[in-house]
């Protein structure tokens, strides 16, 4: 359901573009900072992130959008043994999360500077993790879609007329999914921007 | 511009493939289960067959033993392990309180039938069964790699043809490299095994 109402949103998006006279595009390459749940899970910063987005400028100080992102996160834990009951599964441990979050954007950007443009947006929609546990050649994998809100501060800086720069940080907060928890996670992106 | 962004994208993304296991015995797993009701600080007497049967695949009721070499590492360590819990081993015609039986696979687990023992196990009859009593074990199949699974049996319980199995172990792993790395794998996961196991704790 959550999945059809992100389309859905987008797809208007899209349809209302028409009605646009800016916008623009990014790819962000992003490092994932884990918490909560996610932290007990995979403690590593992740370094494998990347984000698309588009958007369109309502005003000249406003724009609304879309975008979806992939976060992979890895954590080698070492040999551990899971116990439950009577029986005991022990070897190594590998865990795996990779989440992808899908979203619409509403951002609102500060002063009259050409060039540089700071920030502050917000991003509602959903969120699909993937969440696995190796050990030897077992795998254990829970999976599911969260709720996902999305602040956003940044940074955005156009460099000639159709290029630029973004730099941003992102509190992905995802709803608790049942098996999973909560991959809560930040992340730092930083990528680059084209104009139309 | 779209291409180089394109181009970008595809680099940032072939970039978030994961690390995983680098080495074969980073696939090795130990898997243990018990009966609850069975008191493993108690000590007894138990028997060894000389050799780990080859199930692999195999329906047919008289099994071959593995190599010799993979056989006496298992049986050999059981045994270190099993004295060093202060039991005493018997021949298997002697009454011992438990029953040890190691077989090894190197295909797909069909199922693991009592009758393999039939040659070995004392006052045995065809058509008997095992049963967990107070635990079921998660049944392992599907697997292309070497499995050992190791039963210990508690005679004095049989009952309507149904043998009593007290712990149940089973190893998995990769079946690769030398014959010596492969040993030395086997002795770490049957140290593992007892280690993980209410044995005298």
């Amino acid at each position: 359901m959550k999945i059809k109402i992100v389309l859905a949103a987008i797809f208007s998006l899209i349809c209302a573009q028409g009605f646009s006279q800016d916008s623009f595009g990014s790819v962000n390459y992003s490092i994932g900072f884990p918490s909560g749940d996610l932290k007990d899970f995979t403690d590593n910063v992740s370094g494998r992130g990347v984000a698309v987005d588009y958007a369109f400028m309502l005003k000249s100080n406003v724009s609304i959008g879309f975008g979806i992102g992939l976060q992979t996160f890895y954590e080698e834990k070492g040999y551990s043994s899971l116990t439950d009951g009577t029986q005991t599964l022990s070897g190594k441990q590998f865990n795996y999360v990779n989440a992808l979050p899908l979203y619409i954007n509403g951002a609102y950007y500060f002063g009259n500077s050409p060039n540089v443009k700071p920030y502050l947006g917000i991003g509602l929609g959903t969120m699909y993790v993937d969440k696995r546990a190796d050990i030897g050649i077992f795998e254990v994998v829970n999976d599911g879609w969260a709720f996902l809100v999305k602040p956003e501060v940044g940074l955005q800086y156009k460099a000639a007329a159709n290029i630029g720069l973004n730099l941003s940080y992102r509190y992905n907060y995802a709803s608790d999914i049942d098996n999973v928890g909560s991959m809560t996670y930040s992340s730092v992106m930083i990528g680059a921007v084209w104009f139309y | 511009m779209r291409k180089v962004l394109l181009f970008s994208l595809f680099i940032l993304l072939a970039g978030c493939y994961p690390d995983g296991p680098e080495y074969t015995d980073e696939l090795d797993s130990v898997y243990t289960n018990y009966s609850p009701d069975f008191n493993f600080s108690q000590t007894y007497t138990y028997s060894l067959p000389d050799g780990v049967i080859d199930v692999s695949g195999s329906q047919n009721f008289n099994p071959d033993f593995i190599d010799t070499n993979f056989s006496n590492a298992i049986i050999n360590s059981l045994r270190t392990n099993l004295n060093a819990q202060g039991w005493t081993e018997v021949d298997e015609n002697d009454d011992p309180d438990i029953i040890v039986l190691a077989a090894a696979m190197d295909s797909n687990f069909l199922y693991y039938s009592v009758d393999w023992w039939g040659w070995y196990y004392p006052g045995y009859f065809p058509g008997w069964g095992w049963y967990y009593p107070g635990y079921f074990p998660t049944y392992v199949s599907g697997f292309s790699v070497g499995t050992i699974v190791i039963q210990m049996t508690s005679p004095s319980g049989i009952a309507d043809n149904q043998v009593p199995v007290e712990w149940v172990c089973v190893i998995n792993g990769l079946l690769e490299g030398s014959d010596a790395y492969i040993i030395d794998r086997i002795d770490a996961n049957i140290d593992q095994a007892f280690m993980q196991s209410p044995f005298n704790n």
